[in-house]
């Protein structure tokens, strides 16, 4: 991985599991899934980044449609370089971060650096662009 | 000199004389000595060999043993949060069906009690995969039907959520069917492990493996009986009878299991042989399942851990070792009282508890549960055959057998219930009011729409059947389910199609290319409608405009698209698979609609979660995973049209009175002759597919809206979903159209609806579904 790469990746996960909820999640639940978003970026920074991954699905599995937990589990995918489960999971977050474009925008560089990973230029290229499109 | 010149010609003249007076001894006594070398050594090798034998058999097996533990097969746990919608009843029902004890007091772990509006509940400690939930006294209040309120009274603060363990749902068991928990011997109570010694063999502690004054007092005690009323074996010799040993009583077992417990002994401590003794015990049989070791025992006669028994219990569990099934406190409660009663008398013989305490605990009653929470024959077999299936892809059959693991599953004992109830009573209900339909069967399956976990799945009107498994095994025609494929094929094109493009509902015919094998498809009506907007043929499942739109788009492209949503099984592509000639499984089905209740995403149906080993260590994690397979937008317009289905086209009779905020997609299926009758419907939360038909496919006299709709419209007003509203993708624009025409309209209009399109304008802004981008398989 070359210089840029490696930096791109710590910011992306930098700030991963430190994003703020989207307003599409459901109101009634928010507390619990804050909780259970906190547990896991504790997990996560603690090097034990299965049990963040479970605890993420533990969150899902009350709020299916949070594209931040979506991302989330797609930045653990990453940093495990499973390059590709981390680009499914950052094309489903994008398919439910309709008004989060910031979030989108991370989702694109998420998958250009997966794309990278898989040493697929074309991927990357497309996903890099993307992300520019949107970020301007 | 002259001593020896004396006594040369004395030796000389005695010689002849001690010659012929003792060479015969002589001669004996070295025969006999070389004998009793030869005898000695003809001894002492088979001997030797013989308890050296024994000697590697004790220590191999010993240290190598590891007892053939079942798997244990667990639903999901019941996670609470705050805000969820759970009925006070349904909590109280799972925590029952967990062995939990309805008390005032809430003092030990499983223990609940409900009071008005707050339930207060002592969890007992657990280890989950991702982490080990210690025992918390928790207060749960509601506000009706709403989790309002959880506080944790252990560390006196208010929580966002709670984790219930979950409900074993089922065991796979070695092929000699023992059933054991282990446990460690700091786990055991140190008063039952003293009641044990107390009265099976009370010089255990002092003995090197026989006690020959037990075997005394055994003999008198026979003797005095006039018969076999006592066993001389030590614990030791218990042990090894029931490890190494086969139960005939011959000579020479005696003798092995002597020399054994002297070698046992001689190479374990006492404790070692303790808590193998403890693991080991055989205290009880449920069915074919023997119950063996404390451990197991606790479970199945108290519901509850072995550290958490009570001075009685233990009594009683002692009482059991010498013969378990004649003190079957279940079938022979008396005598059991009677053993337990001996026990606690001889524990206040030896001074381990006062005899008041002995005298209190006697008047206790047996407190035995009346069944075992810890269940033989699971409650689920259909969907324990698909936990085996998928368990057996990363699992050796012998490893689930006999390791002991921990397989955690995403079954919903709640939902499963309300399935299963929906299940019998709507199909009793269908044959009561039809006369044709007899012998009606059927399959269920619900899963989470968004992460494809099998939450439920219902096999007939008895779920306890653990026959043929409809849901995985039936494959049966789907009729008009296969639409969807036709339909996505063609708004994936979206400069070509949208949900109001005209299609022609006129007749069709289809030749073969001899011309001797003529196809010419009906509506279900019989009737040609003419020019229909795609979204109402949709609707209302028109077969003739779905084979003109499929013709049109071509028969290659449907079935790759099928194969896209998750059809796996091979099929030859014919014009009538386009109206549903196409036989797959319930479940098949249901992975098939998975991926467009989940928005484009293959989401890999789950039955689990991940599996532990028996002390709790992680083992393996089933993680969630989803491969994109359609753009969103194309899918979005797909639903949006599956939701008039439901609300104005084939669904609209069934569907009167579902709350309005309810987004419900599904398209019904009738196979021909109505042998089948299918539904799919899901919302942002559940897919629910569900079958109707009969095991000898005869005709059922049922569409998919009279028949399999119905026994979804059931389940669905006994479970009342949130109805959380579809995510709206970016690309797509509404205008107001003609609900019947698809002409544009405008708000107010009669008959005016609002319609999805995808706009172009803002394509670069979502995932287009560029293949070249997600090539990754």
């Amino acid at each position: 991985m070359q210089l840029w790469q490696r930096h791109t990746l710590g910011l992306v996960l930098g700030v991963l599991l430190c994003l703020p909820l989207s307003t599409v999640m459901a109101e009634d639940s928010k507390a619990a899934v804050m909780t259970l978003l906190s547990e896991a970026k504790t997990f996560f920074d603690e090097g034990e980044s299965e049990q963040a991954a479970a605890i993420l699905e533990r969150a899902l599995r009350i709020d299916p449609r949070n594209p931040v937990l979506w991302h989330n589990l797609a930045g653990i995918r990453l940093q495990q370089e499973d390059w590709v489960r981390a680009a499914s999971l950052a094309a489903k977050s994008n398919s439910l971060a309709v008004e989060n474009k910031w979030l989108r925008v991370r989702n694109w560089v998420l998958i250009a650096l997966a794309c990278d990973g898989m040493g697929d230029m074309d991927c990357t290229m497309e996903a890099r662009n993307r992300a520019r499109a949107l970020a301007n | 000199m002259n001593r020896s010149r004396n006594n040369r010609p004395a030796y000389n003249s005695r010689r002849p004389v001690r010659r012929s007076q003792r060479s015969r001894p002589q001669r004996t006594r070295r025969l006999a000595f070389r004998l009793r070398w030869i005898i000695l050594v003809l001894l002492v090798i088979p001997v030797f060999s013989y308890v050296s034998v024994l000697d590697t058999q004790v220590r191999d097996l010993f240290e190598g043993k590891r007892w053939a533990l079942p798997a244990r097969v667990y639903a999901r746990p019941l996670e609470l949060y705050v805000g969820m919608k759970l009925p006070p009843s349904l909590l109280t029902e799972e925590l029952a069906a967990i062995g939990y004890k309805q008390n005032r007091q809430v003092d030990e772990p499983g223990q609940y009690y409900m009071s008005r509006d707050t339930l207060t509940v002592k969890t007992r400690e657990f280890q989950f995969w991702d982490t080990s939930d210690p025992s918390a006294q928790l207060q749960i209040r509601f506000n009706e039907d709403t989790v309002a309120e959880i506080v944790n009274l252990d560390q006196k603060r208010y929580t966002t959520l709670a984790r219930i363990e979950p409900k074993m749902i089922g065991k796979i068991y070695p092929t000699h069917h023992e059933d054991r928990v282990l446990v460690q011997l700091e786990e055991v109570p140190p008063l039952l492990v003293k009641a044990l010694v107390a009265v099976e063999d009370r010089q255990f502690f002092d003995h090197n493996g026989i006690s020959m004054r037990g075997i005394a007092r055994a003999f008198v005690e026979n003797l005095k009986a006039g018969g076999f009323v006592q066993g001389g074996s030590t614990l030791t010799q218990q042990l090894v009878k029931n490890f190494y040993l086969s139960p005939e009583r011959t000579l020479t077992r005696k003798m092995n299991e002597a020399m054994m417990s002297l070698l046992l002994e001689w190479h374990y401590s006492k404790e070692q042989i303790l808590e193998a003794y403890l693991n080991e015990v055989f205290l009880g049989q449920d069915g074919n399942r023997a119950i063996h070791g404390i451990g197991m025992a606790s479970w199945f006669y108290f519901d509850k851990p072995v550290g958490q028994l009570k001075l009685h219990e233990m009594a009683l569990l002692v009482g059991l070792v010498r013969a378990a099934s004649q003190y079957n406190p279940r079938r022979h409660p008396e005598r059991a009282t009677e053993r337990r009663n001996l026990v606690l008398d001889l524990m206040a013989q030896q001074e381990m508890i006062s005899l008041a305490d002995a005298e209190l605990e006697k008047v206790e009653p047996l407190d035995v549960v009346e069944k075992p929470a810890d269940i033989s024959v699971s409650p689920y077999p259909a969907f324990l055959q698909l936990v085996r299936q998928q368990v057996q892809q990363d699992y050796r059959e012998e490893d689930l057998r006999s390791e002991g693991l921990q397989i955690f599953t995403t079954l919903d004992p709640l939902i499963q219930g309300l399935a299963e109830k929906s299940m019998a009573k709507g199909i009793q209900r269908l044959e009561r009011e039809n006369r044709r339909t007899r012998n009606l069967q059927g399959a269920m399956i619900v899963t989470g729409s968004e992460n494809g976990e099998v939450l439920a799945m219902v096999n007939g009107k008895n779920s306890q059947y653990a026959g043929f498994n409809r849901p995985m095994d039936a494959v049966r025609q789907i009729g008009s389910l296969v639409k969807v494929a036709v339909y996505l094929s063609a708004l994936e094109d979206s400069r070509t199609y949208s949900l109001v493009s005209t299609l022609k509902d006129i007749a069709y015919e289809w030749r073969n290319k001899t011309g001797s094998d003529v196809w010419q498809p009906k509506n279900y009506d019989g009737r040609e409608h003419g020019k229909v907007p795609l979204h109402y043929a949709l609707a209302n499942s028109f077969n003739l405009a779905t084979v003109h739109l499929g013709m049109e788009l071509g028969l290659d492209k449907v079935k790759e698209t099928l194969k896209r949503m998750g059809v796996e099984r091979d099929f030859k592509m014919y014009p009538s698979v386009l109206l549903g000639s196409l036989s797959l499984t319930p479940l098949e089905v249901t992975q098939m609609y998975q991926t467009v209740a989940s928005g484009g995403f293959r989401v890999p149906l789950r039955a689990i979660r991940n599996v532990l080993t028996h002390d709790g260590k992680p083992l393996q994690r089933y993680a969630l995973s989803v491969e994109q397979r359609f753009d969103s937008s194309p899918v979005f317009l797909l639903n949006h049209a599956l939701q008039f289905a439901v609300r104005e086209g084939t669904g609209r009779h069934v569907s009167k009175g579902l709350p309005e905020d309810l987004a419900i997609a599904g398209k019904t299926g009738t196979s021909n002759d109505l042998r089948d009758s299918w539904f799919a419907g899901f919302d942002s939360e559940l897919l629910t597919v569900t079958w109707l038909g009969r095991d000898d496919n005869k005709s059922i006299g049922l569409s998919g809206s009279s028949g399999a709709m119905r026994i979804w419209r059931e389940f669905i007003d006994n479970l009342e979903p949130r109805g959380l509203p579809p995510v709206t993708p970016n690309r797509i624009q509404w205008r107001w159209v003609d609900y019947k025409t698809g002409r544009w309209s405008s708000k107010g209009a009669r008959g005016a609806v609002l319609m999805p399109f995808i706009g172009n304008q803002v394509a670069a802004d979502s995932y287009s579904g560029d293949q070249h981008l997600f090539k990754f398989e």
